[in-house]
């Protein structure tokens, strides 16, 4: 069976700290255990993917990291076909606490391989996790840099990720369903970490509390609130951030500060329902 | 007589005193004017009633404030039980009328509002305060949603803020499903921008004590459990499948019901004993055996009262023959000792488990041929009469699944003594409310017949003779439409509300038996079991 193993160091970005990074690599090593090294997925994946076509061609694939949930959805971004693949993901230093789990990576290689990142370009763009997105376009609107785009199925597509503002997260706060996310972000309900999703449903709380057990159910009331309240909170940040990557950029016409003004602005210069490919306006 | 015996209550003013220094007084003297009583909760009204007119002999001040009294006598039976429920498992309800009625900027649901904390009232602090301990919080409006939370069956203990008269409406139900509670009340009644004593609730919500609380008893998971007991498997397992008759034995003790008699023993057991301590092979096999008596009872009674439909199915006697049927019930008789002679409770007990379900079946036989001879006599019975066969052939049943709890259970002679009579009432009240449903419904009234002693008969017997006697002749005729009639009429004459009078009456002594109880665990669950068994 061809095994891999693939180490992210996240060079541009430090999600994964140096000393995460060294000690996975020794312990690899002292077990004589090969493994591909990558400098950093984030901008391999739209800058260089060729280098990557490894983990989709072997039969099981060992991705080492930041946040699993992050680098799956990094690689469903790429377009990589890993259907014929058995992947695994797991966080670099999670895994470094767990001997038993170490001892259980093999490759039956002893060569590393690096794949290497030299672009200048600092890797930050939206993820999305299509377990999660309904293709609502709110993101898509939200955003006044033309990162996203919709394909003629209607699905939201991450179309031009070096458009991005650097540490700009807002629209994964805008987003309803937490399906965005960017891997190299601080806070976990936004970097992928946290997978905790309130779905709300149709059931009348009242029948919940006659058929189901009433604690749960109003524990999970009180966690939908306070999801709610930070959804809210979240939405605040969102136009706080946007507004600042705004006031960042040249384009006086695009971006303007006024947020009554913003969907004109937007459709004038991009077209809102997205049929104007062209956003290199902003 | 039993009309009559209502308590009446006495006119008194919603009246709670303004300041925290004079409610912290009452509740100080009243701690001391009960520390020399012996108090286990459930309360019933009656109980707090007499307390709190005791109370004021004593201090006639306070003879205005007799509502709040009972709130605060009520509280104090509770708070060592509730002191002793973790905070995750109670349920704090605030009344939305503490909020600031012009700028409240809360959402509502269902249950209630949905507060932000925005600190316009008093709700978002207290609101925090509890969830920090682990407190579940309710801002609800009206008593709908508490009633739902309190019926659900579910809720181990409340902690309720309130006007006096909200707690009024809402005491009854905590008390049916004796549901340990406390009580804040409001200073103001008006519903609006309601104010509460913040001491005192500050006073209550931390309350903790090392008691070891497992919860209560779970009527509903042991009722599924010992469901369980009784698929076709698990009876094979006890008595095989090997022979025809053991074959009949066990799909009769399968068929429906609602297994009373195993859940009382099996609950009665958990609420004196944790259950590590208790030995599952042991409890299944005397719950069994109780069932194994009470099923050998039906087959034998449907032959006697020549009832060929049970639980919407043909009687045993009508699938198979009347000889086959007596056998069944004999072989069902003889396991039920088998389970109880190789229970491996021990010699001690089991010897008590024997003269228990021996009396038990002999009392039972008693009532029984009281009634089979009464039969031969075609005359109606005084109430005094029917109220007895009522006892004699129904409290047995319960007394052996009761008893055989309490003996696993390690009980001591005072709950042996209160369970006697807690059955008697209960098998009173049972059998009211079962001739109360045969008379429920003049279009679908199979079960009623001239066979049965009935209550409500024998009260319409003792008003108009004459014409009760022409109806019973006419339904053991089995003419067209005397049923319905008969139903008709003793509406008519309210005998069915006197019925039903009566059975709150014994309702009310079945819990009143329970006065002297001591152990929380069991006296709320005998009063569980009461409401839901008569319910």
């Amino acid at each position: 069976m061809n095994q891999n193993i693939f180490v992210c160091g996240c060079e541009r970005g430090g999600k994964v700290s140096r000393e995460t990074v060294t000690a996975l690599k020794n312990k690899l090593e002292e077990r004589n255990t090969g493994y591909t090294y990558i400098e950093d997925m984030c901008g391999c994946i739209p800058k260089n993917p060729q280098d990557l076509v490894d983990i989709k061609n072997s039969d099981r694939s060992v991705i080492i990291g930041c946040q699993p949930r992050a680098m799956q959805c990094l690689l469903d971004y790429a377009i990589f076909c890993t259907c014929g693949t058995e992947m695994e993901y797991y966080n670099a230093d999670k895994l470094l606490e767990d001997e038993n789990l170490l001892s259980k990576l093999e490759t039956g290689k002893d060569s590393i391989t690096t794949v290497e990142y030299k672009e200048d370009w600092k890797p930050w763009y939206p993820v999305i996790d299509y377990n999660r997105c309904t293709s609502c376009m709110k993101c898509m609107n939200f955003c006044l840099f033309g990162v996203y785009d919709k394909d003629p199925d209607g699905k939201v597509l991450v179309t031009n990720p070096s458009n991005c503002k650097d540490l700009c997260p807002a629209c994964a706060r805008a987003c309803p369903e937490q399906a965005i996310i960017f891997p190299k972000h601080h806070e976990s309900i936004i970097n992928g970490e946290n997978d905790v999703v309130v779905v709300a449903d149709g059931d009348s709380i009242l029948d919940k509390i006659q058929n189901e057990d009433v604690y749960q159910v109003l524990s999970q009331r009180r966690k939908s609130f306070s999801a709610s309240l930070l959804k809210t909170e979240q939405l605040k940040i969102a136009e706080e951030e946007r507004r600042s990557c705004c006031a960042d950029t040249d384009d006086p016409d695009c971006c303007s500060d006024d947020s009554s003004a913003k969907k004109d602005n937007k459709s004038e210069c991009c077209g809102d329902t997205g049929e104007n490919k062209d956003s290199s306006c902003c | 007589m039993f009309l009559n015996t209502e308590i009446k209550d006495l006119k008194i003013e919603n009246n709670v005193p303004q300041k925290s220094e004079e409610l912290r007084m009452m509740r100080f003297l009243i701690d001391i004017f009960l520390s020399k009583k012996n108090i286990t909760p459930p309360l019933l009204k009656e109980d707090v009633l007499s307390l709190s007119a005791e109370f004021i002999k004593e201090h006639h001040d306070y003879e205005k404030y007799q509502k709040l009294l009972a709130v605060i006598i009520n509280n104090y039976a509770w708070k060592p039980v509730v002191s002793g429920i973790p905070y995750n498992r109670r349920i704090l309800l605030l009344p939305q009328c503490m909020k600031n009625m012009t700028d409240c900027p809360a959402e509502t649901d269902e249950l209630g509002l949905i507060c932000e904390e925005c600190g316009l009232c008093s709700i978002g602090e207290i609101k925090n305060q509890a969830e920090k301990l682990g407190y579940h919080v309710i801002v609800s409006e009206g008593t709908t949603a508490v009633k739902l939370l309190l019926s659900s069956g579910q809720v181990e203990c409340v902690i309720g803020v309130g006007c006096l008269e909200s707690f009024e409406r809402s005491f009854p139900l905590t008390v049916k499903e004796a549901v340990p509670s406390l009580a804040i009340p409001l200073f103001n009644y008006d519903c609006k921008n309601s104010v509460v004593d913040l001491e005192w609730l500050k006073e209550i919500l931390p309350v903790k004590n090392d008691f070891q609380w497992n919860g209560w008893v779970n009527l509903d998971n042991t009722r599924s459990k010992i469901q369980s007991w009784f698929k076709l498997t698990s009876l094979e397992e006890l008595f095989g499948n090997s022979v025809e008759s053991v074959n009949i034995a066990n799909n009769w003790l399968t068929k429906g019901g609602k297994r009373w008699r195993p859940l009382i023993m099996v609950s009665l057991c958990q609420a004196l004993c944790s259950d590590k301590q208790l030995n599952s092979d042991t409890i299944r096999k005397l719950a069994v055996s109780v069932e194994c008596f009470h099923k050998a009872s039906l087959v034998h009674d449907d032959i006697a009262d020549n009832d060929s439909v049970r639980y919407g199915k043909p009687t045993l006697h009508e699938e198979y023959d009347i000889p086959v049927a007596l056998n069944t019930g004999d072989l069902l008789t003889g396991y039920g000792y088998q389970m109880i002679a190789g229970s491996g409770a021990g010699d001690e007990k089991i010897t008590k488990l024997l003269s228990i379900a021996t009396k038990g079946h002999s009392d039972l036989c008693l009532g029984q041929g009281e009634e089979l001879l009464w039969r031969n006599k075609s005359s109606v019975l005084s109430t005094e009469k029917v109220l007895k066969i009522f006892s004699d052939k129904t409290s047995p049943a319960f007394e052996v699944a009761l008893k055989f709890g309490a003996v696993i259970g390690g009980a001591g002679q005072q709950l042996m003594d209160i369970l006697g009579d807690y059955s008697k009432t209960l098998g009173i009240a049972y059998q009211i409310k079962d001739d109360l449903e045969d008379f429920s419904d003049e279009k679908n009234s199979s079960d009623l017949n001239a066979y049965h002693p009935s209550l409500i008969t024998a009260i319409l017997n003792e008003k108009m003779p004459a014409k009760t006697n022409e109806y019973m002749i006419a339904i053991q005729k089995g003419e067209k439409n005397s049923v319905a009639e008969f139903i008709s009429w003793a509406k008519e004459q309210r005998a069915i509300d006197e019925a039903g009078a009566m059975l709150e009456y014994y309702k009310q002594q079945t819990l009143e038996v329970l006065v002297g109880l001591e152990n929380v665990n069991v006296k709320v669950l005998l009063y569980r079991l009461a409401n839901r068994i008569l319910s």
